[in-house]
C-alpha cells in the first residue's frame, strides 16, 4: 500500500500544481487592476479581460471590490469564490493526503451563500460586499476540495483498482 | 436514437442561457448558473433514464461540457437577437462612461485606436443592430468560459450525486 501511495503522490501533486496554476491565472486576470495599473500599454489588456469576465459575472461596480480606485473584473461574491478556490489549491499542494469528504460539508458550505443570496433577493438585507466575499470564499474553498477529490478518486479507483478508503 | 440522452443537457443548457439573459437573476446568481445547469443535467439524466449506477467522470465531463456549449450557444444567440431588435445593449450603453474614464487617464494614441474600434462596434449596433466583431467576441468568449464552467459543474455534480446515491 505504501508503494502504491508513493507511486500515486507525484501524479496528484502534478495535477494539483496544474489546477493551482490555472486558478492563479484566473485570479490574476480578474484582479489585474490591483497588480498592473492601467496605462497606455495595459489598456487593451484591461479591456480584453473585462470582456472575458463579463461572461461569468454581471460586473456591477457597486457589487465589486475596488482597489486603488479600480474595480475587479468580477463582483465581490465571484471574487470570494475564486479566491476561496485559490486558497484551497494552495493548501492542497501541502496537504496531499486523500480525504473522502462527506456530502454534508458541501451543503454546509453552500448554506451561507444561499442564505446571503436569498436575503438580498427578498430585500431582507442590503448587498454587503464583505458578506458576499466571505460566503464566496467558504463556498469556493469547499467546491475546489470536492472537485479535486472527485478527480483523484476517479484515478485511484479506475487506474489502480483501489478504493479511497484503503488510504485511510 | 435515444433522444432522452440529449434532452437533459439541452434543457438545462437552454435554461441556463435564459437565466443569463435576465439581468436581475444574473446579478444574483452570477457564475453559478452554468455549473448549476451542468449539475441539473446530470441529475435529470439519472431521473429520465432511470440510471442507478454511479456516474462516470468521463460522462460527467461530457455532460458538463455539452451543457456549457448549449448554454453558450443559446445565450450568445439571445444576446445577438435582443441587440438586433433593440439596437442597443449593455456594451453600447456603458461605452460613453468607459470612454470618459479612459480619457481621464490620459493614455495617448493607443487609447484612440482602441476607442475607435469600440466606437465602430457601437455605431454598427446602433445603426443596424448587428456588429460582426461584437457577435464573434461574445460567442467565442461564451463558448470557452461556459464550457469550462460546465465541466467544473459536471465534476462537482458527479461527486455530489454519487455520494448521495
Amino acid at each position: 500500500m505504501n508503494n502504491l501511495f508513493r507511486h500515486i503522490i507525484p501524479h496528484f501533486l502534478l495535477l494539483r500544481i496544474i489546477f493551482f496554476l490555472l486558478i492563479l491565472i484566473w485570479v490574476f486576470g480578474f484582479s489585474l487592476p490591483f497588480f498592473i495599473p492601467i496605462d497606455q500599454q495595459t489598456i487593451i489588456l484591461y479591456q480584453f479581460f473585462h470582456k472575458i469576465y463579463s461572461g461569468v459575472c454581471h460586473q456591477l461596480e457597486y457589487k465589486s471590490i475596488s482597489v486603488f480606485g479600480y474595480y475587479f473584473h468580477v463582483c465581490a461574491r465571484c471574487s470570494g469564490i475564486y479566491i476561496g478556490a485559490f486558497i484551497g489549491s494552495i493548501i492542497s499542494l501541502f496537504y496531499l493526503k486523500q480525504k473522502h469528504l462527506k456530502i454534508k460539508y458541501f451543503y454546509i458550505a453552500a448554506f451561507p451563500i444561499i442564505i446571503d443570496v436569498l436575503f438580498q433577493s427578498l430585500n431582507i438585507s442590503e448587498y454587503i460586499k464583505l458578506s458576499a466575499f466571505l460566503t464566496g470564499i467558504i463556498f469556493g474553498f469547499t467546491v475546489f476540495i470536492f472537485f479535486i477529490s472527485a478527480i483523484e478518486n476517479y484515478f485511484i479507483v479506475h487506474k489502480t483498482n483501489y478504493s479511497l478508503n484503503e488510504f485511510k | 436514437m435515444n433522444s432522452n440522452k440529449y434532452l437533459p443537457f439541452l434543457v438545462c443548457g437552454f435554461g441556463a442561457a435564459v437565466l443569463t439573459t435576465v439581468p436581475y437573476i444574473k446579478s444574483f446568481t452570477c457564475c453559478l448558473i452554468v455549473p448549476a445547469a451542468a449539475f441539473g443535467a446530470l441529475y435529470l439524466n439519472l431521473r429520465v433514464n432511470n440510471i442507478s449506477t454511479p456516474i462516470d467522470i468521463k460522462k460527467a465531463i461530457l455532460y458538463g461540457f455539452l451543457t456549457g456549449l448549449t448554454a453558450a450557444f443559446f445565450s450568445s444567440a439571445f444576446e445577438i437577437l435582443i441587440t438586433y431588435i433593440t439596437h442597443t445593449n449593455d456594451f453600447v450603453e456603458s461605452l460613453p462612461q468607459t470612454e470618459s474614464l479612459m480619457r481621464s487617464l490620459e493614455l495617448g494614441s493607443l487609447l484612440d485606436q482602441t476607442m475607435g474600434l469600440l466606437n465602430n462596434m457601437s455605431k454598427d449596433i446602433l445603426a443596424t443592430g448587428f456588429s460582426l466583431l461584437y457577435a464573434f467576441t461574445i460567442t467565442f468568449s461564451n463558448l470557452i468560459i461556459d464550457s469550462i464552467f460546465g465541466i467544473i459543474g459536471g465534476v462537482i455534480g458527479m461527486s455530489v450525486i454519487n455520494k448521495r446515491t
